[in-house]
């Protein structure tokens, strides 16, 4: 087993870990175009439709073996379209959360060919889980990893534990594990110093402890902590990398048939009474499941969300949604909520100057990238030297930290995006 | 989409610091200058009209002599600052850029005390448009734009510069001029670097230009290794200078107590619009200016104080050092990195 101490980094301050669990089964789930920059879509279902829980929505365009399914049974609500005729939100009713019935065939048996999984995570709409660097999308159908990294450890401010997630499904987990070790010759299980969890002993799976302030917990940062350490292992081609609650999706699915789409979350942050663990589904509408968090009691319990500012996904690198994007993230774990007024006070301090070369970039960037030449290449498109520095290695998660300590107040991950998206254009 | 919390420090806070840290030079300045106007008898006329007594022994009077020189200069040079950052918000329709006061205290306290008023405006015009606005402003320029005002005043206008100070015919030399010229026998060096000694308005006394750099670096404005990379490369030239007995050689204490080197340390070079992107090469700044600095006192046989000239030649040489780091991680980057590019 491998250890990684990183010291750089910062551990922004919100608050404690939640505690306090309940389930919530949504009313409403939705699937968000956003989760998936590069995708274009071809939809397969209209609204009114009825679908089954594993029911293939929609297929890429351009990559036909990729599609995504339905996380929940239900009817199609609301296709919202988006410019360009891109697909800003595919809206489901849900209406009933334990509907067993599922339009998946069965999976195959986990000693099946390479090949026959890969189809199966395909048509479950699981190949989406995995998502490949460089440039950050979702893999060919047909690639392979040169490794793969499973993040089973999450350094974001009011996260919840992964951990607690893993050890309730410590068999989906541990069948999920031997699923996709399959895939990949090189497998990274990372986990965070000293986790509780049992790492099977398994062809080209090893685990990896990760000590250290964020963004210790990210899987750019293991991509080039390992590299910068095992040097004979680097081998050229894509890196791949994985969250731990689609592991256990998958370990469910292929132990059991059925696409369960549950999502342990975090629900936290100032403008709640109370930080929560949830469980609940993929896609979650995020306003009833706030509504649910504050009791008759509390003051504006008639409109609790007016004055909110809600996140879905971590306080850094998350998106602030709005009355119709409301719902949670493909790859979020985490539901943040701000009182508006205090983000705006922020908010004025708008980007007026331009990149201040301060130490504090240094001080919580972990990576062997210079950052600040990174950064300022960045903000000039300059995408040429960008490239030469590694950004196409990076995902616009790894520079919220910059974004988060610029005295500028520069949005240096939404460069990173405009950058990758040139330069996988080929420009 | 835009990040939604932040860091409790932003640009404005940089700022702010970087006046709180200058203020105790720029007091110390201030009263320094009166104790030395009163001492050569060049009392300005306000004190006569409050009815102090022209003593330099008088904190008051001190302070209020040297208040009263450098009040016009900085009122002119926040006008001239303020004006182009309106001038230049207006023109390209964006919001005013906040420096613009900073930019003005910074430049007030380079100036020697015998600046007139004409000359200063000028100065501060060519800092403030060459030195920041063609630039896109803070953030985007190369080099302090109080340094370029500054520089650009001694080097093209000297005659403005060295005329007798105000309402007076009494000429003055600074201190630097006066050891350089006759040696730093007898003198001791502890009040030269607190505070009394003739040279620019704020940048007298080394220690608060020192303590100004503390906090910068407490506050994260500026970069303690551009500063420690100062004091190496003043101390590792002087000590080589003395040691190979080189006519003129001072020791590196006395270099950085006299004349703008421990101002130009503190405040100039580590201006986080203009500083080095990477580690080496703020030392590098840091070094380079410092070891330009005694190099060029010591060995330019008219012993210039030479602190601008040579904070400014090492602010230029500041992108090739980061081009340099940059190669040597994209090559680094080229062999290492996890995916073989």
């Amino acid at each position: 087993m491998l250890r990684i101490e990183l010291k750089r980094g910062l551990d922004v301050p919100l608050g404690a870990r939640p505690g306090v669990r309940r389930r919530h089964s949504p009313s409403r789930v939705a699937l968000l175009g956003a989760d998936y920059p590069g995708l274009r879509p071809n939809l397969l279902v209209a609204e009114g439709d009825r679908v089954n829980s594993g029911s293939v929505l929609l297929i890429d365009r351009t990559r036909p073996e990729i599609c995504l399914t339905a996380p929940a049974a239900g009817r199609v609500r609301e296709i919202r379209r988006g410019a360009r005729r891109s697909l800003d939100a595919l809206v489901i009713d849900v209406d009933n959360a334990e509907d067993e019935s599922t339009d998946l065939p069965p999976p195959p048996t986990t000693d099946a060919g390479p090949e026959t999984i890969r189809r199966a995570l395909q048509r479950g709409g699981l190949w989406p889980a995995f998502r490949a660097r460089p440039f950050e999308r979702i893999p060919d159908a047909d690639a392979t990893p040169a490794q793969l990294f499973v993040t089973a450890m999450d350094t974001h401010p009011l996260a919840p534990d992964p951990v607690t997630a893993i050890q309730e499904c410590a068999d989906a987990f541990d069948l999920g594990l031997r699923i996709i070790t399959g895939l990949s010759p090189v497998t990274w299980l990372c986990t965070a110093a000293g986790a509780n969890l049992f790492c099977p002993q398994l062809a080209g799976l090893e685990r990896v402890e990760f000590s250290g302030p964020h963004p210790a917990g990210l899987p750019g940062t293991h991509m080039f902590a390992i590299a910068a350490r095992r040097i004979e292992q680097l081998t050229p081609g894509e890196r791949w990398h994985i969250g731990y609650q689609d592991v256990i999706a998958i370990g469910e699915y292929f132990g059991s048939g059925r696409l369960s789409g549950r999502r342990l979350i975090s629900l936290a942050g100032p403008g709640l009474p109370e930080n929560q663990l949830v469980e609940t589904l993929i896609g979650t509408a995020i306003h009833e499941l706030i509504e649910g968090s504050f009791t008759a009691a509390d003051t504006n319990a008639a409109s609790p969300t007016r004055g909110l500012r809600i996140i879905s996904g971590p306080a850094l690198s998350g998106r602030l949604t709005t009355a119709t994007t409301a719902y949670l993230g493909r790859y979020h774990q985490q539901i943040i909520v701000l009182h508006a007024a205090s983000v705006d006070a922020l908010a004025t301090t708008a980007a007026t100057s331009g990149m201040l070369a301060v130490e504090v970039f240094d001080s919580v960037w972990p990576l062997p990238i210079p950052v600040a030449p990174l950064l300022r290449a960045l903000l000039m498109e300059d995408t040429e030297s960008a490239a030469e520095l590694g950004a196409t290695l990076l995902a616009p998660e790894d520079l919220a930290l910059c974004d988060y300590v610029c005295p500028a107040h520069q949005d240096y991950s939404a460069a990173l995006s405009r950058t990758l998206e040139r330069l996988r254009r080929g420009g | 989409m835009a990040i939604q919390i932040h860091a409790p420090t932003n640009a404005r806070h940089l700022l702010q610091a970087l006046i709180w840290a200058s203020l105790p030079a720029a007091i110390i300045g201030i009263w320094n200058l009166g104790f030395q106007l009163l001492r050569l008898q060049a009392a300005p006329a306000l004190l006569e009209r409050l009815d102090l007594n022209p003593d330099p022994a008088s904190v008051i009077s001190c302070f209020i002599a040297g208040a009263a020189v450098m009040a016009p200069l900085l009122a002119t040079a926040t006008a001239v600052s303020g004006f182009w950052a309106w001038a230049f918000s207006t023109l390209r329709r964006q919001p005013l850029d906040s420096a613009w006061l900073p930019m003005a205290w910074l430049f007030v306290l380079l100036l020697p005390p015998s600046t007139s008023l004409p000359a200063a405006a000028l100065a501060m015009s060519f800092g403030a448009v060459v030195g920041a606005h063609i630039f896109g402003g803070s953030g985007r320029y190369l080099a302090s734009p109080a340094l370029l005002g500054a520089l650009f005043l001694t080097m093209s206008y000297p005659e403005f510069v060295a005329v007798p100070l105000p309402g007076t015919d009494i000429a003055i030399t600074s201190t630097w001029a006066q050891l350089a010229a006759n040696g730093i026998e007898g003198s001791t060096l502890l009040p030269y670097a607190s505070g009394r000694e003739i040279g620019a308005i704020g940048a007298v006394s080394t220690f608060a230009c020192l303590a100004g750099a503390l906090y910068l670096i407490h506050a994260g404005a500026a970069s303690w290794r551009i500063v420690a990379g100062g004091i190496l490369g003043i101390l590792i030239p002087a000590v080589f200078l003395t040691w190979a007995d080189v006519d003129g050689a001072l020791p590196g204490q006395w270099h950085l107590a006299l004349g703008n080197l421990a101002f130009a340390l503190a405040f100039l070079i580590t201006d986080p619009g203009a500083a080095p992107l990477t580690r080496p090469a703020r030392w590098l700044l840091g070094f380079t200016t410092g070891a330009l600095t005694v190099i060029i006192r010591t060995l330019d046989p008219a012993h210039p104080e030479a602190v601008l000239h040579a904070a400014l030649l090492s602010v230029l040489t500041v992108p090739l050092w980061d081009y340099l780091v940059v190669r040597r991680a994209a090559a680094r980057m080229a062999s290492r990195a996890p995916v073989a590019l």
